[in-house]
């Protein structure tokens, strides 16, 4: 999977990547939530979890981040400003899809005010040409801490992957 | 000078350049401690994070090159404060022009980082620097006071130990103490950190190789801050003595007084910074009139 990252001008996105595998700054991203996953987020970063024994980091800034965790089916009042905090991202940059919406909009997969989750969002970025090197998708309402940390540890190429990942679109009607 | 002094001075110097980074991991751990946590898996974590923004992309802010150009003079000036404050605590070469061309050093660093911050067309960077500003101002006021007013009656005390000497001393190092803790930009007056907690201040635009500098230079000022604290108190306890001895008694001094203030930021909570200026203010007025009434009765 690191041998898959090119390289991104002057950025060796590969070997940048491997670096990541001891410190991982993350940004939390709420695109319209409803606070349940943002609350399991706040518990992985709180000393109950401590995830800073991993060299996990929260930051404030999408410039300091190199991973970024969404929640919420993106809902289209906040979307401009998640397209715009993703880019801001120095690459490479991975993004961690929390949550039943995150990860395909759950309940509002087809509504009019929501993207309905993060593969939509991937679509509209690569067609603006905003890159994300790295997704991985974590299911649950709420999604649970545990499971959180072991989507970093996915991530990163810690831990191999139990299930695979398959996009299905919803039938209509 | 002769060549064991200059390889003692690069040696102090290099060591000086890697225990920052180092003493932040210790003191990352010794505060996860107090929090009943595990902490960074490491006490290298911080060097990890370092090497990490080293190779990640930079994103250039829009009219950030004056920005990123004064980060890396910050690291410069801050290298260099270190090397010079080195060889004068080595050499015992403290004189007036030392001590003012070592004040010019620590100072230029700290407002070299502000004016890369306030050289961003962000405003809210902006915004936030001049918070940082208007405590810089008042705490510059209280390092040198304290700076000076310390080495003076470290030599007051070497030729008249007389009681009011030491009260002189003790108030000058208190404000020399809460001067550095202050510079250190510890809690409650890490504005550069608790900024982007409101998308703002100093580091928010930074990525990559010039936020690693930008976080380096400020552990590297942190550094000289706990080295001055250590040589005001290592001085009065043992003297001038050979160079070997001196290296060897900073280093752990000033690592003990590095993670010392950790502690005590670990253990310290956010105030509003218009109060810190406020209380900032008056605790130096007052030890510096202290400090005039204890000169003119010794
Ligand atoms: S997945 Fe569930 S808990 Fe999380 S944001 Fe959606 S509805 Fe709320």
């Amino acid at each position: 999977m690191v041998e898959a990252l090119p390289r991104n001008g002057s950025v060796d996105l590969a070997k940048a990547f491997d670096k990541l595998k001891r410190s991982i700054w993350v940004f939390h991203l709420n695109t319209g939530s409803c606070n349940g996953c943002d609350i399991e987020v706040l518990d992985v970063l709180t000393p109950y979890f401590d995830v800073e024994r991993f060299g996990i980091k929260l930051v404030g800034s999408p410039r300091h981040a190199d991973l970024i965790l969404l929640t919420g089916p993106i809902t289209i009042k906040t979307l401009d400003k998640v397209v715009r905090a993703i880019d801001a991202m120095p690459r490479p940059r991975l993004v961690l899809a929390l949550g039943s919406c995150g990860v395909g909009g759950g309940i509002w997969f087809n509504t009019y005010s929501t993207l309905g989750g993060y593969p939509k969002l991937q679509e509209l970025l690569k067609s603006l040409g905003v890159e994300v090197d790295k997704v991985v998708y974590v299911p649950g309402c709420p999604v649970r801490p545990e499971a959180i940390i072991y989507g970093v540890a996915l991530l990163l190429g810690l831990a191999e992957p139990k299930v695979r990942y398959e996009r299905v679109e919803a039938v209509e009607g | 000078m002769d060549f064991i002094t200059i390889s003692l001075i690069s040696f102090f110097a290099v060591v000086s350049a890697f225990l920052p980074p180092l003493l932040d991991g210790v003191e990352r751990k010794v505060r996860a401690k107090i929090q009943s946590r595990i902490g960074p898996p490491t006490v290298m974590q911080t060097w990890y994070d370092l090497r990490k923004l080293a190779v990640k992309e930079l994103k250039m802010p829009l009219g950030g090159e004056l920005a990123v150009l004064t980060v890396f003079l910050s690291l410069i000036t801050s290298v260099s404060s270190i090397a010079y404050l080195t060889y004068v605590l080595i050499t015992s070469t403290l004189n007036p022009l030392s001590i003012a061309t070592l004040i010019v050093l620590i100072t230029a660093s700290h407002n070299l980082t502000l004016l890369s911050s306030v050289s961003t067309s962000n405003p809210f960077s902006i915004v936030g620097s001049y918070r940082n500003v208007t405590l810089l101002l008042v705490n510059e006021f209280g390092f040198m006071a304290g700076f000076i007013a310390t080495l003076y009656a470290l030599v007051r005390l070497s030729t008249n130990p007389t009681p009011l000497s030491f009260l002189a001393y003790a108030l000058g190092l208190a404000a020399l103490i809460v001067s550095t803790y202050v510079g250190c930009g510890r809690l409650p007056y890490d504005i550069h950190e608790a900024e982007p907690e409101l998308a703002s201040g100093a580091l928010i635009e930074f990525s990559g190789v010039a936020l690693g500098t930008y976080l380096y230079t400020h552990l590297m000022m942190r550094y000289v801050f706990s080295l001055l604290v250590a040589y005001a108190i290592s001085t009065l306890i043992i003297g001038f003595t050979n160079a070997l001895v001196v290296i060897a008694v900073l280093a752990l001094l000033t690592s003990i007084i590095y993670i010392l203030y950790g502690v005590v930021a670990a253990m310290l909570g956010r105030t509003r910074v218009d109060l810190g200026v406020r209380t900032l203010f008056t605790l130096y007025v007052s030890l510096t009139l202290c400090l005039v009434v204890a000169w003119l009765f010794a």
